[in-house]
């Protein structure tokens, strides 16, 4: 350790050397702790109960037990049908135990039905194994993809996977990509932006956002994890992809969202500007979370979710209230879109990831549902958690 | 268990016993007593709603500190968008500093402007005194972040300083 490196832990153990605890703090934090216990035997109780539930009734299309707005949340283990239903079919089962004892937790869901994750445990704190995990379709134990340690994110399109990762010194993340079973590659050099939405792959094409510290704002794309990335728009930051369309929302100089909305097509680079009209403009949403489908683009913050129509550019925002979890750290949010629902997920970040919840949004019937667990959607595939395994199926 | 209520009496006199140096801990992590609190307080609280499963509960300070020291780096794992600012976050520049470090509220503001996981890395690292290794198991990352960041947080340190130092003339 040199000298400035000492004076800096000097100076730190210093400035605390004369503060007090505030009053009254030991005993808030017992009081925490008794309903937190309190609340987790209820989780568990209500966990069990629902597990059995779907297992009596698993046909060829499922009505999911749903939790019920405002509702107890014992009130998901009856049996009584909930309202509204999403009729599943091609359902399976994807167990959470992993190899090695960890579980099974997702990040995302791919148009083909491709689930990934990764293995985390619960003790207090979270721990996670630093490792990427597959199923889909099939159903079945996820397997292992590669290791990614820190993984915090990740996306896919079934043909290939990617991840931030820190790799080296001037960047705090590289993306990431791996396919079939080759080794992964990293993609470019310039970094990639810290956001969920700041990467995405559809249809065999990778897109995200580079390090805004070390260029000004520039869409990346890439057709495989081998090839050269191309820059395919500089000026803003992509925030949903589904192909041919890149969602990019125009960036200031300086950062922050300008309020302009582009769609870029991913093949010939030809922009065309989105004019929105309604309640909502991207202006100042750079914290939101985004999806995109063939016709819509969404974003969910401030504790609901707008809708824009791409093709006529009318943005409404659903009257529905979102679930939160709450955390020191803040919630994750996940905003996915599919063919036919969007799904919001929320859980504590670095808390317990069975206190996720979801809110699912029908945007054919314009109706909507919340769901104890976390949940997902891409193309036609709908994902959710139910106990110790999640369920994948197709939506009808 | 140590006894009939599952061992949460001897919960409850860990925290009368320890609760000030942790919260000095956790303010020396967060920088502000605000965020100590909230700190504190979810640490001691999960690992209050775990101690059944805490392992050594003779000595669960330790797993305190470390549950504290990942939330502070978790922080910076999901992290919101950067944004810019006015001045460059690395410039190369000359050893110099040590003589700058008399600074304290320079160096405060300095320290704060960094983002959680660097201040979590400094504080392992230069306060705790532990080897690169024992930072990254303990905040579950690789050794090589450990280092990058580190690093990153020197080096803007040294900026944030040298800059400050020339504006004084």
């Amino acid at each position: 350790m040199g000298d400035f490196e000492r004076a800096i832990g000097e100076h730190l153990r210093a400035r605390a050397g004369d503060v007090g605890v505030p009053p009254h703090l030991g005993e808030r934090i017992q009081t925490r702790v008794t309903v937190r216990r309190h609340r987790r035997r209820l989780a568990e109780i209500t966990s069990a109960v629902a597990t059995v539930a779907v297992m009596i009734a698993v046909p060829v299309a499922v009505q999911l037990r749903v939790e019920q707005p405002r509702s107890p949340r014992l009130a998901a283990s009856t049996t009584r049908p909930p309202r509204p239903n999403l009729r599943v079919d091609h359902l399976v089962s994807i167990p959470r135990e992993l190899p090695g004892g960890k579980v099974f937790s997702a990040l995302a869901l791919g148009s083909d039905g491709t689930l990934i994750g990764q293995g985390t445990s619960f003790d207090g704190m979270s721990h996670d194994d630093g490792r990427l995990w597959r199923s889909g379709p099939a159903g079945g134990t996820p397997r292992q993809v590669t290791s990614a340690p820190g993984l915090w994110a990740a996306h896919t399109d079934g043909e290939r996977i990617v991840w931030p990762q820190n790799t080296d010194r001037r960047h705090d993340f590289q993306l990431m990509c791996a396919e079939a079973d080759a080794a992964p590659r990293q993609l470019g050099r310039q970094g990639v932006a810290a956001a969920e939405y700041a990467f995405a792959a559809d249809s065999g094409i990778v897109v995200w956002n580079d390090e805004v510290n070390d260029t000004s704002h520039t869409v990346w794309a890439a057709r495989s994890c081998d090839e050269t990335p191309q820059p395919l728009f500089q000026g803003g930051s992509g925030v949903a992809f589904s192909y041919p369309d890149v969602l990019v929302a125009g960036e200031k100089k300086r950062g922050g969202f300008d309020g302009r909305l582009i769609q870029v097509d991913v093949d010939s680079g030809a922009t065309v500007p989105l004019h929105l009209t309604g309640p909502s403009g991207l202006a100042g949403r750079e914290d939101a979370a985004f999806a995109a489908n063939r016709q819509v683009l969404a974003w969910a913050d401030g504790g609901t979710v707008t809708v824009l129509d791409r093709r006529t550019g009318a943005a409404k925002a659903i009257p529905v209230r979102l679930p939160h979890t709450t955390g020191v750290n803040g919630e994750i949010r996940r905003l996915t879109a599919g063919n036919k629902v969007l799904v919001y997920s929320t859980q504590p970040q670095d808390g317990d990831p069975d206190t996720a919840k979801s809110l699912v949004y029908d945007l054919r019937t314009a109706t909507s549902f919340r769901l104890a667990g976390d949940a997902y959607a891409a193309g036609d595939w709908f994902a959710w958690r139910d106990g110790a395994s999640y369920r994948l199926g197709r939506v009808r | 268990m140590s006894g009939p209520d599952g061992g949460w009496g001897q919960f409850d006199r860990f925290i009368a016993h320890r609760l000030p140096a942790l919260y000095r801990y956790a303010y020396i992590l967060t920088g502000n007593q605000h965020d100590a609190e909230d700190l504190v307080q979810e640490a001691l609280t999960r690992t209050g709603v775990a101690w059944s499963r805490v392992k050594r509960k003779d000595d669960p300070e330790a797993y305190v500190r470390t549950t504290m020291a990942r939330i502070m780096a978790n922080r910076w794992r999901r992290p919101r968008r950067e944004r810019l600012v006015a001045d460059a976050p690395e410039l190369p520049v000359e050893d110099g500093a040590l003589d700058r470090v008399a600074d304290a509220d320079r160096l405060d503001s300095a320290l704060a402007s960094l983002p959680p996981r660097m201040r979590a890395v400094l504080v392992l690292r230069y306060v705790e005194e532990l080897s690169e290794e024992e930072t990254a198991r303990a905040l579950g990352c690789s050794k090589g972040t450990v280092k990058s960041q580190a690093s990153r947080a020197l080096a803007k340190l040294r900026v944030v300083m040298s800059l400050a130092e020339n504006r004084h003339g």
